[in-house]
């Protein structure tokens, strides 16, 4: 070694010295990352034993707690907690466990293993995790909280109802659907970022599946400032059949907004409201293509086949898409296909 | 000028472009990194089954070009039909085959022929027929019959003809994963930026155990040449496009498994029938089209293993492959040359083109001018043999620290090849690369500029063993 260390640095040419260099520095990360790569094979292989192993353990402790009448459990929970849920990994995998428990059980067995959560002090962990500067720390946590329905930090979590960081604020607009017993998504009145087309999935999805109470108005949404959320609440007024707020969207096909115009008319498709044919027949000629394909489906659906003869002489023949449309809806329209040259 | 100075000034140019692209990889690493590791932080958690129930998911027609594919068709399509997500149809195109592919889509799929519309958007070959089946269990299929066009002019007919707005263009005889077009679709879901088109990536499927047209198992290749190609797939698409991705530079969507928006597509021409490289080519050219309309907009990329392809396992194939491949590159980069180092295109234009032109493009060019300076240093007996050897160790090293690296991205996310002597065939196959394949793959390229010059520009035939055979 101090050989070559004296041939590599006592080199007069700079360019034959700094490729040995780089040579030697090359080497050095190759079996460095041919290490990094057994390593990581063999921790995965190790930590997938021990995570099995505490998952056992944990699985075996809480399904005794829960169905196991014992008086003395108290001292056992606290015994556990100080011998086995010492760490991070160890206190992840708990938190793990639990929200299994939970999710698969109901009423007084669920209380009790949430009271698990309380018990082992795992409470704290997620209050540092939301107050930890990772995102992915602080959306994990989130989603737990929501999953265990701890609602003791919400005040933690409301800020992220607006944070820069997407997967963050979708778990939080999740947490306060669960949280809510009445209003589930008046939390849309704090936020001011615009929500995607994956969280609207996501908010219907537990608007459908996970929310308890009453189904409320979503009308009132129609007037919030972001775009985003008119059109989400135009489409969850379609889902819950909520025929009542026909008027209230009828408007929206005369906006600026292309979208809003759209998805206006998608949403009155869906409520079968006939009373914006007129207009939408009057508008067609000086729409935009996207719009006119919704008014093609709109007219194919709830007017008559003179309304859908009427506007096809208003599709450009360079419109593909839309000449493909007004084709394929003539033909359920009518038994003999329209001629369209 | 004497020979000592021109030799001089020449090893100064090879040493910076040495250089530059070692700079250039090592900064594609450490962006692929980043981009992994939020990848995986981001779906660690959540499940995607609110997914799977939503009526708002946008509606994706899958596009299959096929042609002479009567062996695996039937197979390959019902593998398809099973795929998890709520709304989709699937788009055959027989693209005039010689043999009795048609004939058994119609047997096998209750196929009668439908009505269509004339003069579609995208000029293609004539369309002889489209069928729908009559089975409603098979409601979400279609079969364009046309005359034989090749590749893009299949996919032109495909996107005429089929009706959601994100199209999906696929190899007919590649294996998706069940859930690949619900993975492949989320950046059209996430960003608040219209989305043009979205990546997967594309894995070997050689040597894997297939049953019903899913991969049930997945083994490393036998051969070496299948398994180089995995350690240059594990580059490409782990390290290379998952950069790109997140500086949003990439311009280039693999043509075996891709999603696009229709009308973005459509507006901004449908493939190109006159280039080899119709997949990079589509997408450069519907990037420059939303620049210059001035509409903001991404492109994104999906690192989980969602597709999987039978990699050429003969030299002569895999020649024609790689010769392709660079005329494909240098037809896209002569079509769109206003684009390069122009700031008006951003990023496409002062660093993604400018990346493809001379570390994709020249690098077999200017390896083949080193070649040719060495020999010309042994002819005038300027070679110091001492300076060759360690410049040669240097390349040698490099060049595996970065396949290395790309294993190492591999084991960090998804871990596809599980047993351990995996990984040390792994390993082999990374120390053997740079000596036996890439001398080779240089060599297709070059050939490849070559065969454009010389006007010889022909897709090639390319025949594969086909993967409903790797059941035991």
């Amino acid at each position: 070694m101090p050989e070559l260390y004296d041939y590599i640095f006592n080199e007069k040419n700079w360019v034959l010295r700094f490729n040995m260099i780089c040579s030697v520095v090359f080497l050095l990360m190759i079996l460095f990352t041919v290490v990094l790569i057994l390593r990581s094979r063999i921790y995965k292989i190790i930590e997938e034993k021990k995570t099995a192993r505490y998952q056992e353990l944990l699985n075996d402790f809480v399904g005794t707690y829960i169905f196991e009448e014992d008086e003395d459990f108290k001292a056992r929970i606290d015994s556990f907690r100080l011998n086995y849920l010492k760490g991070n990994f160890e206190q992840e995998i708990a938190i793990k466990i639990i929200l299994n428990f939970a999710e698969n059980l109901k009423g007084e067995s669920r209380e009790k293993a949430i009271s698990l959560f309380y018990e082992w002090k795992l409470l704290e962990k997620l209050r540092a995790e939301l107050n930890s500067s990772k995102w992915h720390r602080k959306a994990k946590a989130i989603h737990t909280c929501c999953s265990l329905q701890i609602w003791e930090l919400s005040h933690l979590i409301e800020p992220f109802l607006n944070s820069s960081k997407t997967e963050v604020r979708q778990q939080a607009l999740l947490y306060f659907i669960h949280r809510s017993p009445e209003d589930p998504l008046n939390f849309l009145d704090k936020i001011e970022f615009d929500i995607t087309l994956w969280e609207q999935i996501f908010i219907q999805y537990e608007l459908q599946n996970n929310y308890k109470g009453d189904i409320p108005d979503f009308s009132p949404y129609l007037k919030h400032t972001l775009n985003s959320v008119k059109i989400f609440a135009m489409k969850i007024i379609a889902e819950f059949n909520q025929f009542e707020n026909s008027p209230n969207i009828l408007p929206f096909i005369e906006d600026e907004n292309e979208n809003l115009r759209q998805y206006a008319i998608e949403c009155l498709i869906e409520l079968q409201e006939p009373a914006a044919l007129g207009l939408l027949k009057g508008n067609f000629a000086l729409e935009t293509s996207s719009v006119q394909y919704t008014i093609i489906e709109y007219i194919s659906k709830l007017g008559s086949s003179e309304d859908f003869e009427d506007i096809q002489k208003f599709i450009s023949q360079c419109d593909w898409i839309n000449r493909l449309k007004y084709y394929k809806n003539s033909k359920i329209l009518t038994p003999e296909i329209i001629s369209f040259s | 000028m004497n020979i000592d100075k021109i030799a001089d000034i020449a090893s100064w140019l090879f040493l910076a472009y040495g250089l530059i692209i070692s700079i250039g990889y090592m900064t594609t690493a450490f962006f692929s990194f980043l981009e992994i590791r939020d990848y995986k932080r981001k779906y660690n958690f959540q499940d995607e089954f609110p997914l799977l129930q939503s009526s708002n998911l946008p509606k994706i027609s899958i596009l299959a070009p096929a042609y002479n594919e009567a062996n695996n068709v039937v197979n390959n399509l019902k593998s398809l039909l099973t795929l998890n997500y709520p709304v989709y149809d699937i788009i055959i195109i027989n693209d005039g085959s010689k043999d009795d592919t048609l004939l058994k889509l119609i047997e096998n799929f209750d196929l009668e022929p439908t009505a269509f519309l004339g003069n579609p958007a995208l000029e293609t070959k004539k369309v002889r027929g489209i069928y729908n089946s009559k089975n409603l269990a098979f409601k979400n299929l279609k079969v364009i019959d046309k005359i034989n066009g090749g590749k893009a002019d299949s996919l032109n007919a495909g996107i005429n003809y089929c009706d959601n707005e994100l199209i999906c263009c696929i190899d007919v005889d590649c294996i998706l994963e069940t859930d690949a077009l619900l993975k492949l679709v989320k950046p059209f879901l996430h960003n608040k930026e219209k989305v043009i088109a979205s990546g997967g990536v594309i894995r070997v499927a050689n040597s894997c155990k297939v049953e019903d047209g899913r991969i049930v198992e997945v083994k490393l290749p036998d051969s070496f040449l299948a398994r180089a190609q995995v350690v240059e797939y594990f580059r490409a698409f782990l390290m290379g496009r998952m950069a790109w991705s997140r500086l949003d530079g990439l311009l280039l969507i693999s043509g075996a498994f891709g999603i696009f928006d229709k009308k973005t597509a459509i507006e901004a021409g449908g493939y190109n029938t006159k280039t080899v490289g119709e997949d990079m080519e589509l997408l450069v050219r519907m990037r420059r089209f939303m620049r210059e309309k001035k509409i903001k907009y991404t492109v994104g990329f999906v690192p989980d293993p969602l597709c999987w392809t039978e990699v050429p396992d003969k030299w002569r194939i895999l020649h024609r492959q790689r010769n392709r491949w660079t005329r494909g590159t240098v037809e896209t980069l002569w079509i769109h040359r206003k684009m390069l180092f122009n700031p008006k295109y951003k990023i496409l234009g002062l660093l993604s083109m400018p990346y493809w032109l001379f570390f994709e493009w020249m690098a077999p060019i200017i390896e083949l001018i080193g070649i040719i300076y060495f020999i010309f240093l042994i002819v005038f007996d300027a070679v110091d043999y001492r300076v060759l050897g360690i410049f040669l160790v240097v390349v040698y090293t490099f060049a595996i620290l970065f396949s290395v690296t790309a294993l190492f991205f591999e084991e960090y996310s998804f871990q596809q090849y599980k047993k351990p002597k995996y990984i040390l065939k792994l390993i082999t196959t990374v120390l053997l690369e740079p000596l036996l394949y890439h001398p080779f793959i240089m060599w297709a390229s070059i050939k490849g500029n070559i065969d454009i010059i010389t006007g010889r520009n022909q897709w090639g035939e390319m025949s594969k063993k086909g993967l409903s055979q790797n059941t035991d």
